[in-house]
């Protein structure tokens, strides 16, 4: 079962990212920016697996940095959600008002991805708060295996998202 | 926060003696936050204003990089927060090692605090970005090439406003870890010197890695 805690900041992250996400798309909106599609092509991929090997290692040190950030008591997760949530936006509302097509190849793995690092970062304030309880407040700390297992559980959605993504890019090049 | 300037040790022993305010702490961080997100909004507008500018002249969408450099700007912001709770974690720490000071969470509290030194100077600096004027910089050629934006970035390296603002920015960071030291003075009771000692330290070691970053 889920304690309580981990819960509560699951639910707190998730309110932090959708919150930026409709900040940066509101700003969008208010700067009417556009894209071409057409015009900006990702970089040729070597294929699907070294497509998401690359995706992979880029995937996993933002989530060394969560969870390196757990000794900031969880922070680095936060900030990570605000801003990535807040570019996510904005780049889904230009997309959208540009050519929403393309918003096929975005979404699935975004979706995964931000599923991810919601639940990296929550796992790791509930760690960080563990530390705190523990140093500073001299109190018998609560479980911390949920925590361990959310943080294993992000990592492998995280390969997943890569997956994803490196098939949407395959898909998008034709 | 005048006590905190001239008298600093003398200031967190008075708040040692109330009950301690979270809100007046977090106040700290969050200020600093809310001001650099201004004034580096500012800066990078004013920095990137003229290389977008010739991105759009070219027929290319700026969307993309818009997007990034508001993210960047977010980014900012986190710093002072992530800094208070990276330094609290640390003290906290090597208080549970080494002094087993009653009462280590008012560590959080103090190094919060000593945020508010920086308020001065993050207002001065919503001033100063308001004021710049980035570098004359346009691209060589019709299209933007790679020597272009090394000639841009040495321009900013060289600008006599970056250098002093970063000059300024890196003797109130020493500052404020000075304050993180006197703070944790009075928390733990290690001598004046050796507090200092070990957060200017801290100071060196994050310097260093944001420099090798």
């Amino acid at each position: 079962m889920t304690p309580r805690l981990l819960r509560r900041l699951i639910v707190a992250n998730s309110a932090v990212l959708l919150a930026a996400a409709l900040c940066g798309a509101s700003l969008s909106t208010i700067e009417q920016h556009r894209v071409r599609l057409d015009v900006v092509q990702p970089s040729p991929s070597a294929g699907v697996v070294a497509s998401a090997r690359a995706i992979v290692v880029e995937n996993g040190r933002v989530w060394l940095a969560i969870g390196g950030g757990a000794l900031a008591f969880g922070a680095v997760g936060a900030a990570v959600i605000a801003t990535n949530g807040f570019r996510f936006g904005m780049d889904v509302a230009t997309v959208t008002r540009s050519d929403p097509g393309q918003l096929r190849f975005l979404l699935p793995h975004s979706a995964l991805e931000f599923a991810a690092l919601t639940l990296a970062a929550s796992a790791c304030q509930c760690l960080g708060w563990r530390i705190l309880e523990l140093l500073a407040f001299a109190r018998r700390p609560g479980p911390i295996l949920p925590s361990l297992l959310a943080l294993a559980a992000s990592a492998g959605l995280g390969v997943v998202a890569a997956v994803v993504e490196a098939v949407s890019q395959a898909a998008r090049l034709g | 926060v005048l006590s905190l300037v001239f008298a600093p040790v003398a200031f967190f022993q008075t708040r040692l003696r109330r009950p301690a305010s979270w809100r007046l702490a977090l106040g700290g961080p969050l200020g600093c936050g809310a001001l650099a997100l201004v004034s580096h909004a500012v800066f990078s507008a004013r920095i990137t204003g003229p290389l977008f500018d010739s991105l759009a002249a070219m027929g290319m969408s700026t969307a993309f990089a818009t997007s990034m450099r508001y993210m960047g700007v977010l980014n900012v912001a986190f710093v002072y927060v992530l800094v208070w709770l990276a330094t609290s974690a640390f003290l906290i720490a090597f208080d549970v090692l080494f002094q087993q000071s009653p009462h280590p969470a008012r560590i959080i509290e103090t190094s919060a605090l000593a945020f508010y030194s920086q308020l001065p100077w993050l207002t001065a600096l919503i001033g100063v970005s308001l004021a710049f004027e980035p570098p004359p910089w346009a691209p060589a050629a019709g299209q933007i090439s790679a020597s272009d934006l090394e000639r841009l970035k040495r321009l900013l390296e060289q600008d006599q406003v970056l250098i002093v603002v970063r000059t300024l920015n890196g003797c109130f960071a020493a500052w404020l870890y000075g304050l993180f030291g006197a703070g944790y003075h009075v928390v733990a009771g290690l001598p004046l010197g050796k507090s200092l000692a070990l957060t200017m330290s801290m100071f060196g070691v994050f310097h260093l890695l944001s420099a090798l970053a």
